[in-house]
C-alpha cells in the first residue's frame, strides 16, 4: 500500500523525511507544513520518522505508533492523538539527538534587529506569545528549541508549526479569527492541543543563524502586576541552564557556550497578562534602547 | 549485500566513498545497533570522519558528545560505589561496558551502557544488597512474582535504581542463571580478578571473553546483538595482541567455565562478520559435538540477528528468527519444568490489563 504521506522536507538546519499511512494526517500535514522547502532527492536524511497504524486491543481504541528510523521507542498512542504524537515526536528527535549545538527549552522570535529568547516551564506562556509574535509581523525561529552554537550569540532557525494548548487556542483563535490552524486534538495528557501555522514572515525558511539579542524569561499572570524588568546575570544562567537540553550533556563546553550567550546579552523577567501589553513591551526590546 | 555499517566498521576508509543515501543509512543503521558513537570515533581515528558530508559528521559527534558524558557520570557513580563495597569490605567488582569503560579497553571506545553491573559473591550479595539500599539505591517497585523469579532463579538481584541520580545498577553472584546448561564454578571467577583503578576490579581477561561471550549466545532478546559481536571483536584482537599465548589461555579457561560451545559460536561469528580468525586448532578444540549440522540452524539465526535491525538490511525470516531466538534463550537458560509455568505467567499477563502501555 502506498503510503497516504511521504515526504522530505528541510526545516531548519535538519531533514525530516515524514511518512505516514494513516490518511487523515495528510490534510493537517497539507495545511501546516505546505510552504516548507522540499528537500532534493538524494538528501542527506537526519529523521526519518513515520506513524503507523499498530493493531488494538480487544474492546479498545484505535492505535498507532511513532516510530523514527523504523523503530518504535515509545508505546502507541490512541490514533486520535496521531497528528500531535508525530509533532511531539519530531521535537523528540532534535532533544535527544543534537548535541552540536547548546539547545535550551525555549521558543524564539525575531525582527530584522535581531532574535529574542524565551526560555521557559512548560505554562510559562512561551508558545502563546511565539504565536501572538508571529502573527504580528515577527519572524518565529521556534516555539521549542533554542538552537545556540557554541562560541557564538547565534540562534540557528528552526521554525516548525506552534503548539497551543487549551485557553491559548481560544485567545488566537479570538484576536485572530482567520488564522491557520491544524485539528485540535482532545484529550490528551496537555488537555487540547492545537498546532499554529506561524510562517508568515518572509524570512521563517531562511536557515541563516541570527544573532541574540535579549532574553527575556516570561511569566503569564491572569491577575498579577505587568511589567518587564531586568534580571541578573546569574539567575538567568541558572534558569536557562536548568531549562536546557543538553546543558550538562555538554559538560564545559555547554558552561562556556552558555556563558558566551548570557556575557553582554540583557537579560529580562516578563509578567504580562494583556498580549496588547505584552507585544508592546516586545516592540520596545526589539527598537533600539534594551542594548546591554 | 553487507550492511554499509559493516563495512564502514571493517573498513572505515570505505566511508569516506559513500553517496549521501547510503550515509543516511550508515547513520541509521549505526544508530539502531547503539554502535554511532563506537563507529564516529573509529572513522576519526581512521582520518575520514573530517571528510564526511557535514550533515552526516554532526550525527557522529552528538553521539560521541553523548558517550562523554556517560563516561564522565559512570566516573562519579564509581566514587560513590567504591566507598560503599570499601566499609563493606567487599571487592567492587565491574562487568561488561562498565568494566570495559573503566578499564579503557579499546572497545569502551564510544561504548553506551544502560546500566552498572556489578559481580559479588553469593554469601554476601544480601549485604551487599542491603549497603547499597543505605547509600541511596533502591528497589525497583515489581510484583512480587518477578521478585521472587529475580532472586530464586536468576543470577541477580532486581535492578537497584538510585533515587536522586537515577544510575542503575545490576548486581549478579554468577555470570549465568544456575539454572543454564553449564555447570559453571562462579567462585573461580573470583581467583583471576584484575585490578581496574583503585578500589575497582574487573574480571580477567579470559572471562571478560567469556562472560560476554557467554550473555550472547544464552541471551533471549537481541536489542543489540551486533553491538555485543563488536564488544567480542575488540576484546579478541586486544587481548590476543597483548597477553601471550591468550588464544590457547582463553580455550582452556572456557574448558574450565564449561563455556566452550558460546565461546566457539562467538569466534565463528567473529570472524563470518569482521574477518579476525582465531588459529584453527584453538576452533577444533573448542568446536561442539555435530557443529556442521547444527551450524545450519545457528547461522540461521544468529546471520540474521547480527543485523542491524533496519529495513535496508534485514533478511527474510528475521522476525521468525527473533521468535526462535527468545524460546532459545530461555530453554537454555531455564529447564522446561520452570520454563513453561514461567512464560505461561508472562503470556497471560501480556494479554491482561495490568501490562497496559508496558
Amino acid at each position: 500500500m502506498a503510503p497516504a504521506l511521504d515526504q522530505a522536507l528541510r526545516i531548519g538546519p535538519y531533514t525530516y523525511r515524514i511518512r505516514s499511512e494513516l490518511p487523515e494526517l495528510a490534510a493537517p500535514v497539507a495545511s501546516l507544513y505546505g510552504t516548507f522547502p522540499k528537500a532534493d532527492s538524494g538528501s542527506y536524511i537526519d529523521f526519518d520518522v513515520s506513524l503507523s497504524p499498530v493493531r488494538r486491543r480487544p474492546g479498545g481504541p484505535a492505535r498507532a505508533i511513532f516510530r523514527f528510523d523504523h523503530r518504535d521507542h515509545f508505546a502507541p498512542v490512541e490514533r486520535r492523538h496521531a497528528f500531535a504524537t508525530l509533532e511531539w515526536g519530531m521535537n523528540w528527535c532534535v532533544s535527544v539527538h543534537c548535541n552540536e549545538y547548546l539547545k535550551l527549552h525555549a521558543g524564539v522570535v525575531a525582527t530584522e534587529t535581531g532574535a529574542i529568547v524565551l526560555p521557559g516551564v512548560p505554562g510559562a506562556g512561551k508558545s502563546t506569545l511565539c504565536a501572538l509574535l508571529g502573527l504580528n509581523g515577527w519572524r518565529v525561529l521556534s516555539d521549542e528549541h533554542a538552537l545556540v552554537t557554541p562560541g557564538t550569540k547565534e540562534v540557528t532557525p528552526i521554525y516548525r508549526p506552534i503548539s497551543l494548548k487549551n485557553e491559548s487556542i481560544t485567545l488566537i483563535e479570538t484576536l485572530h479569527g482567520d488564522a491557520i490552524f491544524g485539528p485540535p486534538i482532545v484529550d490528551t495528557h496537555k488537555g487540547t492541543v492545537s498546532h499554529l501555522k506561524a510562517d508568515q514572515h518572509p524570512d521563517t525558511f531562511d536557515p541563516a543563524p541570527v544573532t541574540v539579542r535579549a532574553i527575556v524569561f516570561p511569566q503569564y499572570r491572569a491577575d498579577g502586576e505587568q511589567q518587564l524588568a531586568r534580571r541578573s546575570k546569574t539567575s538567568s544562567f541558572l534558569t536557562a541552564a536548568y531549562h536546557a537540553f543538553n546543558y550538562s550533556l555538554l559538560g564545559t563546553a555547554g558552561f562556556e557556550a552558555m556563558r558566551t550567550l548570557i556575557d553582554g546579552t540583557p537579560c529580562y523577567d516578563l509578567q504580562y497578562r494583556d498580549p496588547a501589553w505584552a507585544l508592546r513591551a516586545f516592540d520596545y526590546l526589539a527598537r533600539g534602547d534594551a542594548d546591554a | 549485500m553487507t550492511p554499509v555499517l559493516l563495512e564502514a566498521l571493517r573498513q572505515p576508509r570505505s566511508a569516506a566513498s559513500l553517496s549521501t543515501a547510503a550515509l543516511t543509512l550508515l547513520v541509521a543503521q549505526a544508530r539502531t545497533t547503539n554502535l554511532l558513537a563506537a563507529l564516529g570515533l573509529r572513522l576519526e581515528a581512521a582520518g575520514v570522519l573530517e571528510d564526511l558530508a557535514p550533515e552526516a559528521r554532526r550525527h557522529f559527534r552528538s553521539a560521541v558528545l553523548a558517550q562523554e558524558k556517560q563516561q564522565r557520570d559512570l566516573a562519579y557513580e564509581l566514587s560513590h560505589l567504591a566507598r560503599v563495597f570499601n566499609a563493606l569490605g567487599e571487592p567492587l567488582v565491574l562487568l561488561k561496558g562498565a568494566a570495559y569503560i573503566a578499564a579503557g579497553l579499546d572497545c569502551s571506545r564510544g561504548r553506551l551502557i544502560s546500566d552498572i553491573d556489578l559481580l559479588v559473591t553469593e554469601a554476601s550479595i544480601d549485604r551487599a544488597e542491603r549497603s547499597l539500599q543505605s547509600a541511596g539505591w533502591e528497589g525497583v517497585k515489581q510484583d512480587t512474582y518477578d521478585d521472587r523469579y529475580y532472586r530464586r532463579w536468576m543470577h541477580e538481584i532486581p535492578p537497584l535504581v538510585h533515587r536522586s541520580r537515577g544510575s542503575v545498577l545490576d548486581v549478579h553472584h554468577t555470570i549465568l542463571p544456575p539454572t543454564a546448561g553449564p555447570r559453571l564454578p562462579a567462585e573461580r571467577l573470583f581467583e583471576e580478578l584484575q585490578p581496574i583503578v583503585p578500589g575497582v576490579q574487573g574480571l580477567g581477561a579470559e572471562d571478560m571473553v567469556l562472560h560476554s561471550a557467554a550473555h550472547l549466545f544464552y541471551e533471549s532478546e537481541f536489542p543489540h546483538a551486533l553491538r555485543d559481536l563488536w564488544d567480542q571483536r575488540c576484546l579478541l584482537l586486544q587481548f590476543s595482541e597483548q597477553i601471550p599465548d591468550f588464544w590457547d589461555r582463553l580455550a582452556a579457561r572456557a574448558g574450565i567455565m564449561d563455556l566452550e560451545t558460546p565461546l566457539w559460536l562467538s569466534l565463528r561469528y567473529v570472524d563470518m562478520h569482521f574477518a579476525i580468525s582465531p588459529p584453527p586448532e584453538v576452533l577444533a578444540r573448542l568446536r561442539p559435538k555435530a557443529a556442521a549440522l547444527r551450524s545450519v540452524w545457528w547461522d540461521f539465526l544468529f546471520r540474521r540477528i547480527f543485523r542491524p535491525d533496519h529495513p535496508s538490511t534485514r533478511l527474510r525470516f528475521h522476525a521468525t528468527a527473533e521468535q526462535l531466538l527468545f524460546v532459545r534463550g530461555h530453554a537454555l537458560r531455564m529447564p522446561p519444568w520452570l520454563l513453561l509455568p514461567h512464560l505461561a505467567r508472562k503470556g497471560l499477563r501480556r494479554l491482561g490489563p495490568a501490562t497496559e502501555g508496558a
